[in-house]
């Protein structure tokens, strides 16, 4: 299996299976239209804007819809934005000074995408979330393996950027006692939120997850390692 | 006889109208199919949106917050996850 790598989003860009310019182009496309960080992006552009109703394209009401869905089967654990917003008829509206951002979706959405558009077997990962056309294997933080048959994989944590994931509830970065939630999900996208819930909710992650159906593995602080009823079902928890 | 001359003046010049009109409007059309299909510029289809497409979008919202398929590993992988 060739393996091609590239940066897009801050992040390294791992695939297989496919023509890396083809992948490289779906990043691309996300990341201009939703880079908080390119002066240029529509997201950028709306978190510019002092109106508090803004017609938005459809690609970006789309993918707003999508987070909006993700913050309402999260109870507001993964929201796309500290403050209300609504989106109606293609028409965001939020309080004065309320800024978007969608990153909590949109990576795992590219990759996503740019894993559906494989020509063959193979997985596409942006910073260690990925998603897979075929079984393929991947290793775990703090070590071992698994082999994700089908669907996506992602880890939350602070292992990598310090204590980042604001806890929605507070406003306050989480003091969740996990340094690292790994799961697996049906999509890169499900694995990513579910991933960020988990960690956001402590020692209730793990069930949470269990109520989901979702395998899911945790670091703590310590490294010590602990799973859930859905991992331990499908393999030895390491 | 000169009532019947200024009829047939009047005819050709009905006719040399029309034919003017016809013609006029064969051109502006040629042009305008020509412009479209050719010139740089002039979009050739309709525009679509810039996104992703709606089947990916369906399937990504069908699925949220469902589990995956692992099992054990079965040879050395070829990457890794890790946080983000």
């Amino acid at each position: 299996m060739n393996v091609h790598r590239f940066r897009a989003m801050g992040c390294d860009v791992v695939l297989a299976g496919g023509d890396p310019a083809a992948v490289a182009s779906v990043f691309e496309r996300w990341e201009e239209a939703f880079s908080l960080f390119r002066p240029s992006s529509e997201i950028a552009r709306v978190n510019a804007a002092a109106s508090p109703a803004l017609a938005v394209s459809p690609f970006l009401a789309s993918t707003l819809q999508i987070a909006l869905d993700v913050a309402a089967d999260t109870d507001g654990l993964v929201v796309p934005a500290l403050g209300e917003v609504r989106l109606r008829g293609g028409v965001l509206s939020r309080p004065p000074g309320v800024q978007l951002d969608l990153n909590g979706v949109v990576k795992a959405l590219a990759v996503d995408e740019a894993a559906a558009r494989l020509a063959g077997p193979g997985f596409v990962s942006c910073g260690g979330d990925l998603a897979v056309r075929g079984p393929v294997d991947v290793g775990l933080p703090g070590g071992g393996a698994v082999l994700v048959v089908e669907g996506g994989l992602a880890t939350s944590g602070t292992a990598t950027r310090g204590r980042h994931l604001l806890d929605p509830r507070t406003g306050e970065p989480s003091d969740s006692p996990w340094s690292q939630v790994t799961v697996s999900g049906s999509t890169c996208l499900a694995a990513d939120v579910a991933a960020k819930a988990a960690y956001l909710l402590g020692h209730d992650g793990p069930a949470w997850l269990d109520a989901r159906g979702m395998p899911g593995r945790f670091v703590d602080e310590d490294g010590s390692v602990m799973c859930n009823a859905a991992w331990d079902g499908s393999l030895v928890c390491t | 006889m000169a009532q019947s001359r200024i009829d047939a003046a009047r005819a050709r010049a009905r006719g040399a109208k029309l034919g003017l009109g016809t013609l006029a409007v064969v051109v502006v059309g040629t042009a305008f199919v020509g412009v479209k299909s050719h010139a740089a510029g002039h979009t050739k289809h309709r525009a679509r949106a810039l996104a992703a497409p709606p089947s990916f979008e369906q399937a990504v919202r069908r699925s949220a917050l469902a589990g995956g398929q692992i099992a054990p590993p079965v040879q050395p992988p070829p990457i890794v996850t890790s946080t983000s």
